[in-house]
Formats: C-alpha cells, structure tokens, sequence
C-alpha cells in the first residue's frame, strides 16, 4: 500500500514570502486512511470516516479480548501490504493471525523489555501499522508524547489495554464488551464473535458493531 | 606450499562468548582470522605454518588456545579450501587434510554439504541428488558448462567447489580495498546500544555504497577505535555477501562483546574496509517497484531496533508441527534477510519449506496469545475429582471447574480431548498429549481457553485473549 511521504523542508526564502505555510506531496485521499474490514468500516462511515481509519491516529482496543480484535482491526491493511510492528511484552500466537488473513512475512515482533520508549521513537513514522501494549512503568505524559509523535506522522498505533487496566484517551476507542462463542457441529470452537463498541475523542456518539473470528 | 590452506575451528557447542574469546586468543597465532559463522573460525595458514613449524605445530597451538580460554572440546580441521577444512572439522579433534589427499577426500563426500557447509541453493543440491550425482566426486565429474547451463551460476559454483576450488580466494594478508566506510564521533561511544546503532549505520552506509555499483560485500574487514586508541578489528565473511542486517547483526555482536571486555574510552573510530565483493544477485522489482518507500523505512526500523534490544526483534517462521501454539516460531530478525521478498514469502508460507498439513492440528480456530510459560491448572469435576484422560481418549468425568492457582473458574463448555501421539517409534522422545478448548468464565467474562493434558497433569498454552 504506498504510504504518503513526510513533509520536506520549506526553504527560508520561501516561507519568508509569507504566501506559503506548509507544502508536502499530493496524497490521494484513498491514501490518507488505512483500510479496515467492512464491518469496522461500516461503523467508521457512520461517525464520519468514510475511508478507514485515518493515518496518524491512536486507536486503544480495551476490554476482553483485545488481541483477537486487533487482528481483525488490521487484518485488510496488512494483507494490502502494510508492515506492522507488534511492539510488545505479549507476543501474538501469528497462527491465529495467519488464520484470519495476515500477510505474515510484514510482521516483526519486538518484545522492548525496558527500552519501550526507545522502540516506539523507531517504529513510529517508520511502520506504517504498531501494535502495542503500554508497559506499567511508563507515564502518561510519556503516552502523550508518543501520541503527538503518532499525530506527526503517517502510521496507525493501535494500544492494546487489556481487561481491567484503566483506559487511555485515544482518537479511536475499540472496546470489545463481549465474546460470544456459537457452538458448532463439528467439535470446535469454530468462531469467536467480538461485540465491539467504538468511541473516542473523534467519535461524537458511540456506535456499536460486531466482527467475527474464524468461520462465520 | 599451497596458498590455499586454511584451518577451520569449530566450537561444537557454540555461544558467542566462547567464539570472541577464542578469536581474541587466536589474534596472537595469526592476523586475519575470519569469522565465518556463529560456531567457526577460519584462519589462513600461509603465515604461521612456518612461523610455528608446519601444520601440526599450529593445530597444536590452537588447542591450546582454546584450553587457556576455558574451551577444551574444540574441533580443527586444515585443507586446501573452505570446504575440505570445514568438513575435517567435523570429524572432531584436529584432522589435517593433506594437500595431496585432498581432491580425493572431498570426492567421498555426499553433494549434501554443498547446502550445508557452502551455502549451495537446496533446490540445486536436491536436484543432483535426484539426477544421481549424490557425492562430490559424481559432481566434479561432470563437465563445467552443462553444470553452468542447467543450473545457472549456482551449478558452477557447486561444479568449482566439489572440484576442490574456492569461490573467493582466502587472503592472509590485506588486499587493495575495494570500498572504505569510516565514521568518526567527536563524542566517544560508551554506551553498548549507541555503539551498536553506530555499527548498524556504517553497514547501511557500505550497503549504500556498493548497491549501485551492484556489488555486495563478501569480505570486510570491522575495525573499532577508542579514545585511548584500543583497536578491536575482525575480518568477516559470508560466501553470498552481507545485507545490511546480516553485516550490522555481525558488526553488533563484534563490539558489544568488545565493550563487556572493559575498556578505558569510549569508541571514536568506525571503519569498514571491504576486501572482497560479489555481483549482487539480480533481483526482479514489481512493475510498480516492489520495494517501495513503506519497505525501506520498515528495513530501517528493524535495523535500528535491533540495535536497541538486539535478538528481541523477531519475525514469523513457518515451522509447520501439530500444535497451534508453535506452527509458527518467532526467529531474529538480524539472521534473516527481510529484503528478500521471496525468501520472506517462503518463509511464512506453510508448506513451502515444512509441510502444510499435519494430522492432529487443531481445526477450528486457534487462541490468540500463547500463555508463556504454559501454567500449570487443575481441572476437576463437579464432585472436586481431578479430571483425566482415559486410555481410550475419554475424560475421566465431565470438567466442571479450572483452578487456575487459588482461583476457580466455572467450565461452561468444553470440547476435546483430542490426542496426539508424536514421534512414538521413539522411546526416548515419544510424546502422548490430549488438548481441550474450554470456554471459562473468568471475572464475569467469558473466555477460551487452550490446554494440553500431559502425563496426567494439564497445562494451560493458549488464551482467546
């Protein structure tokens, strides 16, 4: 998927003429937003992201299974070629995500152990997709630095909050309410339904929506 | 004498502490030991053969070494070339191929270390095998050309190596440089992962340098300076040349090992000084450019966060196997080469390497975080009985509740057993398992759960999380 490049610099006698601000390339819209699944995309549509969710955006997924949803939240980026970077003490099972559709070999998995901070200054503006959990020690003020970094540049950082850690503000909020589990002829659990409700501070009313694991 | 005689020493049980030691105690034999893997040395023999009295005096003295640094199962081997001292390496102890010895001794040799001692494609080496050429010897004896028009210059290069020939000439001594790489820091680098990102950038700088020129790195010569003029050089190879990663892992390694020594000063000098190059493999770009700016800044990234925290940063690879939790294992990302699209697709690609489809594989979905390490629980019936499986794969009695340590988490449904008899031809490694998904509330929510049940005990391997 091409990814819009970041702003050159403006050269001092050009800016000095006072007409110009800002130049950076011309970017399709199609481009300023990373594909989600139809069922995510439909409740984006509704609040007023008609394409996806936009680039340099903080999306916390909460609640009771935030790594199942997180697939399924990137899953129709990263099969359209972006690299995500799953920076994070808990590492994915990649058969799951390989089940669901990822292209695994855009996949690099970073456990920081204490250079959280380090790693995300590296990924960030350089993945165009990062996965990752806030590790205890860290300030909020640091959270917020990161987020303004994230707003900078063109990626997507998904945080993953698990169950019963209190939330972080971010521009989306994914907080999986429910799994529901229907049983199936064959002796498996075949499917994991994820009842999902989206908010956030660029979200003017909360919309609720469900996504699905496995074979519907 | 032959120029090309080289010794080869392997640390049978590697680690990369033992392999810097033995390269530091080595540095007083002779100059320009290469460092040709993580578990092997090659020094060439030219110089100290005469300094130490013939071939045995120097085999000798590198046991030695290698005793007063604390490795005594060290293996040597001396040939004519790379191949033939690393093969009589392996035989253990020290082997001294003699030169008049040596076409013969690489001809008893089955064509299957060209793939694994000389970095032979596996496709072209299992093609020989398949066309009855199964030793060295059947390889050599076939005519160069045919080789070279059949396989391409991966034919002629296995045709060069099993006629007793080496791909790149081993040097004991520095040759005309072919490209110069050196970054000077006005304040000293004592920090191991500054030094480390400083080591990333002059292998992604040589890269730089040598791509349109389209050449690539086989011999580079790592030279690290402090302050105080502490020096820590080391010759590197790699018979298809570095990429980036591969060489920046190498050149990280090399100074942080350096670094844990102790020095007196922080590092002010960086050099590279490429001694032998390659043509760079053609590769086929899309139409629209495979590799584009996403790639590049994602290859950066990766090369900069190994810096940081080294082995942590890990790709997927397909390791196929029955369970779920372990089809694909997560390897270093510095020993992979992440520009190469192929071989990244081939990596993850079930099926292309390890088979796709193994009996006893989970067939719904799988959980999503692996729980590491697995945990130890109890499962138990209603009447607080340990449930277990039978002989004829049934449960004991119907699972009703997960003690998870202290805490008890109500079973809701559970599915399974489902057995797995791995490897039982084997008495020592034969493995029974049974798995079970269970759906378990836990905290008023509902989840899924993955356990194996293991000589009588359950583990839990795998959260729907």
């Amino acid at each position: 998927m091409p990814s819009p490049a970041s702003p050159k610099q403006i050269p001092a006698n050009v800016l000095a003429t006072g007409h110009v601000t800002s130049l950076s390339r011309a970017v399709l819209k199609r481009d300023r937003s990373v594909p989600v699944p139809a069922s995510v995309g439909h409740a984006l549509r509704t609040s007023g992201f008609a394409r996806g969710l936009p680039r340099g955006s903080v999306c916390a997924v909460t609640g009771v299974a935030p790594v199942g949803f997180a697939a399924v939240l990137l899953v129709e980026a990263n099969r359209a070629g972006s690299w995500v970077a799953w920076c994070s003490g808990v590492t994915p099972n990649v058969r799951a995500l390989h089940d669901v559709g990822w292209r695994a070999d855009r996949l690099v998995c970073i456990n920081p152990q204490r250079e959280w901070l380090a790693c995300m200054g590296a990924c960030i503006g350089q993945f165009e997709l990062v996965v990752t959990q806030v590790p205890s020690g860290v300030s909020a003020a640091d959270v917020r630095r990161m987020a303004a970094m994230v707003a900078r540049g063109n990626g997507v950082v998904v945080l993953l909050v698990p169950h019963g850690v209190s939330s972080v503000s971010a521009d989306f909020e994914f907080r999986v309410e429910r799994c529901e589990w229907p049983t199936s002829n064959t002796g498996h659990l075949s499917t994991q339904v994820l009842h999902v409700v989206l908010g956030g501070r660029r979200i003017a009313e909360p919309r609720a929506f469900e996504v699905a694991l496995g074979v519907p | 004498m032959n120029e090309s005689r080289v010794a080869v020493v392997v640390l049978p049980d590697g680690g990369d502490r033992a392999l810097h030691g033995l390269a530091r105690a080595l540095d007083d034999v002779t100059p320009m030991i290469e460092m040709i893997g993580e578990d092997a040395l090659l020094l060439p023999m030219r110089g100290p053969t005469r300094y130490f009295g013939g071939e045995d005096g120097v085999a000798r003295r590198i046991v030695d070494a290698a005793i007063a640094v604390g490795i005594d199962n060290v293996s040597v081997g001396i040939g004519s070339s790379r191949l033939a001292a690393r093969l009589a390496a392996d035989r253990g102890g020290v082997c001294i191929v003699p030169d008049a010895r040596h076409h013969s001794f690489l001809a008893a040799q089955s064509v299957a270390v060209l793939q694994s001692h000389a970095h032979v494609d596996a496709d072209v080496v299992s093609l020989l095998f398949r066309l009855g050429l199964g030793t060295l010897g059947a390889v050599a004896g076939v005519d160069r050309t045919m080789l070279a028009d059949r396989f391409g210059p991966e034919g002629e290069v296995a045709h060069l190596l099993a006629a007793g020939g080496e791909r790149h000439p081993v040097c004991a001594e520095v040759a005309a440089t072919q490209c110069f790489i050196e970054s000077h820091h006005d304040e000293p680098l004592t920090d191991t992962a500054r030094v480390g990102y400083a080591a990333g950038e002059l292998a992604m700088r040589m890269v730089s340098e040598l791509a349109p020129r389209g050449l690539v790195a086989c011999r580079v010569i790592a030279t690290f300076t402090t302050e105080h003029d502490e020096t820590c050089s080391r010759v590197w190879y790699h018979p298809h040349g570095f990429t980036e990663s591969m060489l920046g892992e190498r050149l990280r390694w090399q100074v942080e090992k350096w670094l844990d020594d102790g020095l007196t000063a922080g590092v002010t000098h960086a050099t590279i000084d490429v001694q032998t190059t390659e043509p760079r493999r053609a590769t086929q770009l899309g139409l629209w450019g495979e590799h584009g700016e996403a790639d590049r800044a994602a290859w950066a990234a990766v090369t900069r966060l190994v810096s940081l925290v080294g082995d942590a940063v890990r790709v997927p690879e397909w390791h196929g196997g029955r369970d779920p939790m372990k089809q694909f294992a997560l390897v270093p990302a510095g020993r992979v080469d992440l520009r190469d699209m192929n071989a990244a697709r081939q990596r993850v690609t079930p099926g292309e390497v390890h088979p796709r489809d193994w009996t006893g594989d989970i067939a719904g979905i799988v959980p999503t975080v692996p729980v590491e390490p697995c945990r130890e629980v109890d499962v138990v019936d209603a009447d607080g009985r340990r449930v277990v499986v039978t002989g004829r794969h049934l449960f004991s009695s119907q699972p009703a509740f997960v003690v998870d340590g202290v805490r008890r988490h109500d079973v809701v449904a559970c599915f399974g057993p489902w057995p797995v008899e791995e490897r039982w031809w084997d008495t020592t490694r034969r493995r029974r398992v049974a798995r079970m998904q269970c759906l378990v509330d836990v905290d008023n929510r509902r989840t899924a759960w993955l356990l194996v049940s293991e000589h009588r005990s359950w583990w839990l391997v795998g959260v729907h999380g």
